[in-house]
């Protein structure tokens, strides 16, 4: 199977002209597969950190949305201990018109306003509601012991 | 004219067919001497044989002939007859000939009547053949019998009383007849296979008193010959038992004596016989059957006594080859030829094919034609400058035309052989008898006359191939003749001829008049080409529909035009009046057939090909000396095809179907193909002219340089509706082909297996061509469509307050913009050839969009736009637009047509007038296809690189043409459509309008059938095959419109082909060239061997 024109077209955009903070490179081996690297939003728990992820593009895709994982450990009410992530577009919001680039925009974005209402690690969405300093204290400690070089 | 004569009724019709300047007394004689049969009596006028025709006391038609004869047979008790006491009043009498024929008849009706038995010398009922009458008077006294071999035989007795001694003279007689089988046969003919042949031929003593009989073996032929008066036999007893038991052998020795009725040429009226001049009709087709068997037997017998006298021809034609002798032409035995004629019956579905490799090698011969002739220059009235090949062509025609006929008299015939008279033993030759005879053994003709190869056809078959300019090369000719004729005039006369063109005095009016027969589609053409080649010099006229009486009066008032083009179609209706019912002698004086033309051209000839049909027939009753046939196929599927040409050429001798049989299609339907190959290169070679665009002219370099042609096969795939309908079909397909299999009765289901084929091709085509049209139609559903559309843009390109106007006004503005990008759709990321705008103004490409509403309804969530998400969306909420470049007053003219021709279109121009763009927007209810789709792909592409691009689309459906017109109008484009509902006239203004660079229309929408033949379609330069055909030739010669001479571009071809559908398994059948085209007409057992072969492959 070839690779379609728009995978094509959206890797070379993304390594010519990079979303700020957010880095993405596909495999040699495999196009559909990128390593992801996203640094943590300033004014946000993350800030300073560097967080991998990994993001693959399915057959159907644009037509259905690219599986994005976190490979770095994050203390994130929206993302689970797998690292997989609770995004509405990744989800049922996916629409063919939205990219790599605004999908990995969407999650940097979701770093800096998390959204305990909504959780997928119910833990830490709970911590986050009881005592959202504490729960900001650990995130942070997180990013200093998992997200730095 | 005729009305003026005063002209027996009698002699009416013939007076009509023949014209109004033959004399009443011509016709009178005619009429006696062709016993009131017009087909003869035109063959007399025509082969000029009436002139030295005797007339017969007016009494002396066929009937009382027979009558003497019978009375002489039944008299003739006595075994020998000398053939000097034959009534000689009838001798040389060419209108006799038919009872040669008649002559089995003749005998078994006198037979009947007087019950005796036959005396093996028949009554020669007077036939001679009016070439060699006068010389064969002379001789024929003392001359007949002439003794031609003898042979031993071994004859069984019959036992009784007779005794019989070696050294005695014996009679051959043929057997008493049972007067019961007599009748029977009388009804049913010689063809009645269950009537056993009565072989038997007795022998007798000198005083009548039977011995014995011949073996089968001998007694087979020796009775035909009998039967035909052919030869006489005597014998004469070597050995034989001193007591004849029955069945007892006796040796005998059998003598040959050919009769002058041998030598007699067989009836000229009838297309199977030997006659040379056999040319004018087919008209008694199912009459001949009799005939046809008569001169089969015949043709065995002759065959046989050569074979059994043990005589070899001293020279044959080196053309043919030596026969071999051993390998028999005919059925050895009468029961098989029996058997052969009702094959005959079949032979014209049943012949096969000629393979495109044989095509070839018959062809290579005919290429290398007409190198020989230096170029000549066409006069200075014509205005085309022809290329060195079309010179040759016109130096070759001008010479076939003038062809004498000296040099045919040094060589053989080739289907002659030269036999020398044997001396019989104590005889001495007399030294001013003949020593020599000539034998055909195809027709069982002699004569002691040498047979010349004449080719007396002047004429021959232009088969260039197509778009190397036939059309251009003949008017050349007509050119050339014009000349000819002028050159004829004295200086005076040319003079006033060209002070006085159109006086009555012109001498044109005797200049000759070319009568060009061609399809109804290529009239015009031709006489456009007519008036251009020659700036006015020529006049031309159309003999057509209503203008046809109007013509025929100017014929008469002003001299006949230098060319008079018809259609077959003119020809056969005046034919058939000719033919037909008898009407007033006015109507029936007036007609094309009539015109004595002076060259006939048959365009496209190979409409002619079989020789049955009346069309076939009506050409080939026309009277010209002159005879033209111009087609780029000669040999369609099947030899014979080849043979109506040749027939309506009157070349000798293949024009005869009796030797074209034997000589041609027989030997190649067996195994002896490479020599009917043979044969039929070296009919070909003098007849044909035919270069093809890879012909190399002396120098090696290509006659003709045409654009350079690419022909892609550009394969699709069916969206997911298109293929769920596919797949239902083709399972229901397959259920009853296989079912069809399984009972084994899959032959008599063609019909409605063909049905489902089709269906199954209409589907790869467009859904609707199957499932029905009345729903979805798009031009039905426009109707409400225009109205909110409007409402949209006005809200739009208004001056509203809204926020998402201004974005709309926007978009429209940026769609406005005159930019060389096209925008990218923000799903696919391609370029946004058809896009559509969603109710929000986004715009994407309709198949991302329709993927996108496809998928959210699979998931029972309503459309919305993939980029704001604003919904719901369904489908006939799409907005289509197109932009183009409006250029210059051409394409403005085309937009208002359209618009007003279209309601469903909106057509947005930048008021300001600053940009030349316009956006043509239509609500998308069309249901498209993955055909349609990749079409309008190809024709936005093109017409984005160059707007002037003329397109031709060929589809064998006009239901999808129907389906293409309404997407070309969505997408403004302006197109034409050529079918067969098209009237003449409508047909050429199309023509017309496609070729005009003014015209707006860059497509041409045509179905197959009505666009294969003749059309020049050079102002396109890309062609669209929706649909594959079972027959690539067919699609070949379909792009082949477009490329030929005249082409100036690049020709861009592309075939859609639907992938893994049974379009797919079509291609694969048509590169295995095992041609299921010719199968829709399903007869043949072998055929249908290979037909299902394919059915198996279609159904996988």
């Amino acid at each position: 199977m070839s690779l379609p024109k728009r995978i094509i077209k959206e890797t070379e955009r993304l390594l010519a002209d990079p979303a700020p903070g957010i880095s993405a490179t596909s495999h040699e081996d495999n196009l559909r597969y990128f390593d992801v690297v996203i640094a943590g939003p300033n004014q946000s728990p993350f800030q300073g950190g560097i967080f991998k992820l990994e993001l693959f593009l399915p057959e159907e895709y644009p037509m259905s949305p690219p599986k994005v994982r976190f490979l770095t450990k994050i203390y994130h009410p929206n993302i689970d201990k797998l690292g997989r992530i609770c995004l509405d577009i990744l989800k049922d919001k996916w629409s063919p018109a939205l990219q790599i680039r605004t999908v990995l925009l969407s999650v940097q974005a979701l770093l800096s306003s998390p959204n305990p209402d909504d959780p997928l690690a119910n833990d830490v969405a709970q911590h986050w509601k009881e005592n959202e300093n504490a729960a900001i204290q650990t995130a942070q400690e997180w990013t200093r012991k998992y997200a730095t070089a | 004219m005729a009305a003026i004569r005063n002209i027996p009724t009698h002699l009416a019709e013939l007076a009509d067919i023949l014209g109004p300047d033959v004399d009443v007394a011509i016709l009178e004689k005619l009429n006696v001497i062709s016993d009131g049969n017009l087909n003869r009596a035109i063959n007399h006028f025509y082969e000029g044989t009436y002139n030295n025709a005797t007339i017969p006391p007016p009494r002396l038609t066929q009937a009382p002939a027979l009558t003497a004869t019978s009375s002489a047979v039944h008299t003739s008790t006595k075994a020998w007859i000398p053939s000097s006491q034959k009534p000689s009043s009838t001798i040389g009498d060419p209108e006799e000939h038919p009872l040669t024929r008649k002559v089995g008849a003749a005998v078994q009706s006198a037979r009947q009547k007087s019950g005796t038995t036959l005396q093996f010398v028949k009554q020669e009922s007077g036939t001679t053949s009016q070439s060699a009458a006068g010389k064969k008077r002379k001789i024929q006294d003392s001359f007949f019998p002439k003794y031609l071999g003898e042979i031993t035989i071994i004859a069984y007795a019959l036992g009784g009383m007779v005794k019989a001694q070696a050294g005695e003279e014996v009679c051959f007689e043929r057997s008493r007849p049972n007067p019961q089988l007599q009748l029977g046969r009388k009804k049913t003919g010689w063809a009645g296979k269950a009537n056993k042949e009565n072989n038997v031929v007795r022998f007798t003593k000198e005083n009548g008193f039977e011995i014995g009989r011949l073996q089968v073996d001998t007694a087979r032929w020796v009775s035909k010959i009998m039967d035909y008066g052919l030869a006489e036999f005597r014998g004469t007893i070597i050995l034989a038992p001193p007591v004849l038991k029955t069945g007892a052998e006796i040796v005998l020795t059998m003598r040959c004596y050919l009769t002058a009725a041998a030598f007699t040429e067989i009836g000229s009226a009838s297309k199977t016989m030997g006659s040379s001049k056999s040319g004018s009709s087919f008209v008694n087709e199912a009459a001949e059957t009799e005939d046809e068997l008569d001169l089969k037997f015949r043709k065995y017998a002759m065959n046989a006594m050569f074979r059994e006298l043990a005589l070899t021809p001293i020279a044959t034609n080196t053309t043919v080859g030596p026969r071999d002798r051993n390998i028999e032409i005919f059925s050895s035995t009468p029961e098989a030829t029996s058997m052969a004629v009702n094959e005959d019956e079949e032979e014209k579905e049943g012949e096969p094919e000629v393979s495109d490799k044989e095509l070839d090698v018959l062809y290579e011969k005919a290429q290398q034609h007409g190198r020989e002739f230096a170029p000549m220059d066409p006069p200075s009235t014509m205005t085309y400058i022809l290329k060195p090949y079309q010179r040759q062509a016109l130096s070759w025609m001008y010479h076939k035309e003038r062809l004498e006929m000296t040099d045919g008299h040094k060589t053989l015939h080739p289907l002659w052989e030269v036999y020398e008279f044997k001396q019989e033993e104590g005889q001495d030759l007399k030294s001013d008898e003949p020593r020599r005879y000539y034998f055909n053994p195809y027709s069982s003709e002699m004569s002691l006359e040498f047979p010349t190869s004449d080719q007396l056809c002047r004429g021959g078959i232009l088969a260039d191939e197509m778009g190397l300019g036939k059309t251009i090369e003949i008017l050349s000719l007509v050119h050339a003749n014009m000349m000819d004729k002028a050159e004829l005039d004295t200086p005076e006369e040319a003079f006033s001829r060209l002070t006085t063109s159109n006086s009555t005095t012109s001498p044109r009016r005797t200049s000759p008049t070319t009568l060009i027969i061609c399809p109804m589609s290529l009239i015009s053409q031709w006489r456009d080409e007519t008036i251009n080649s020659s700036g006015g010099a020529l006049t031309a006229e159309v003999y057509y529909g209503g203008a046809r009486e109007r013509t025929d009066e100017s014929l008469l008032r002003r001299g006949a035009p230098d060319v008079l083009i018809t259609s077959y179609g003119v020809v056969l209706s005046e034919y058939s009046k000719l033919v037909g019912a008898r009407e007033n002698e006015q109507s029936k004086s007036k007609g094309v057939t009539n015109l004595d033309d002076i060259k006939v051209v048959l365009d496209e000839a190979h409409q002619i090909k079989s020789r049955l049909t009346k069309t076939a027939k009506a050409c080939y009753a026309l009277n010209s000396a002159r005879r033209w046939v111009v087609t780029g196929t000669p040999i369609q599927n099947k030899l014979e095809d080849l043979f109506s040409l040749v027939h309506f050429l009157r070349a000798e001798p293949w024009s005869n179907f009796s030797f074209w049989r034997t000589f041609i299609t027989i030997p190649f339907e067996s195994k002896d193909k490479d020599k009917a190959m043979r044969v039929i290169t070296s009919v070909l070679e003098p007849l044909v002219l035919r270069r093809t665009k890879a012909t190399k002219d002396e120098n090696g370099d290509p006659i003709v340089m045409l654009p350079e042609r690419t022909i892609e096969i550009e394969y699709l795939k069916f969206s997911v509706q298109e293929n769920d309908i596919y797949q239902a079909l083709f399972k229901d397909g397959k259920t009853k082909f296989n079912h069809y299999c399984r009972a084994g009765t899959v032959l008599r289901h063609y019909a409605s297996i063909f049905q489902l084929l089709m269906r199954m091709r209409q589907v790869c085509d467009h859904p609707l061509l199957v499932v029905g049209r009345g729903k979805t139609d798009g031009a039905q559903d426009l109707k409400d469509g225009p109205v909110q559309l409007e409402e949209l843009m006005a809200k739009f390109s208004g001056d509203g307050d809204q926020n998402d106007t201004s974005f709309g006004a926007s978009v429209l503005e940026n769609l406005m913009k005159s930019t060389d990008e096209t925008p990218e759709c923000p799903v696919c990321f391609e370029d946004m050839a058809d896009g559509v705008l969603m109710p929000c103004m986004h715009a994407a490409c309709r198949s991302c969009v329709l993927d996108y509403l496809q998928l959210r309804d699979d998931k029972g969530e309503s459309g919305e736009c993939p980029i704001c998400r604003q919904g719901p969306i369904t489908e006939n909420d799409l907005i289509e637009y197109t932009t183009s470049e409006a250029s210059g007053t051409k394409k403005d003219l085309a937009d208002d047509e359209r618009s007003s021709v279209s309601g469903g279109n909106v057509l947005i121009s930048d008021p300001s007038g600053k940009s030349s763009r316009v956006i043509q927007m239509r609500r998308n209810n069309f249901k498209s296809s993955a055909k349609l789709d990749a079409l309008m792909r190809h024709l936005n592409r093109d017409r984005k690189v160059d707007p002037d691009t003329k397109a031709v689309v060929f589809s064998q459906f006009t239901g999808m043409l129907d389906l293409a017109e309404s997407i070309l109008d969505r997408d403004g484009f302006q197109f034409l459509r050529l079918d067969g509902t098209l009237s003449q006239a409508s047909r050429e203004q199309t023509l017309k309008s496609f070729k005009d660079p003014e015209h707006p229309a860059t497509v041409m929408l045509i179905s197959l059938r009505a666009g294969g033949v003749g059309l020049n379609l050079t102002a396109a330069s890309r062609v669209y095959m929706l649909d594959p055909w079972w027959n690539y030739a067919i699609e070949s010669q379909a792009i082949d419109r477009v490329h030929r001479i005249g082409q100036t571009k690049p020709v861009v071809v592309k075939r859609f082909i639907i992938q893994d559908s049974v379009e797919e398994k079509i291609l694969s059948i048509q590169n295995r060239k095992n041609a299921l085209a010719s199968g829709l007409g399903m007869t043949k057992m072998e055929a249908q061997g290979a037909r299902m072969d394919d059915l198996q492959e279609i159904f996988s």
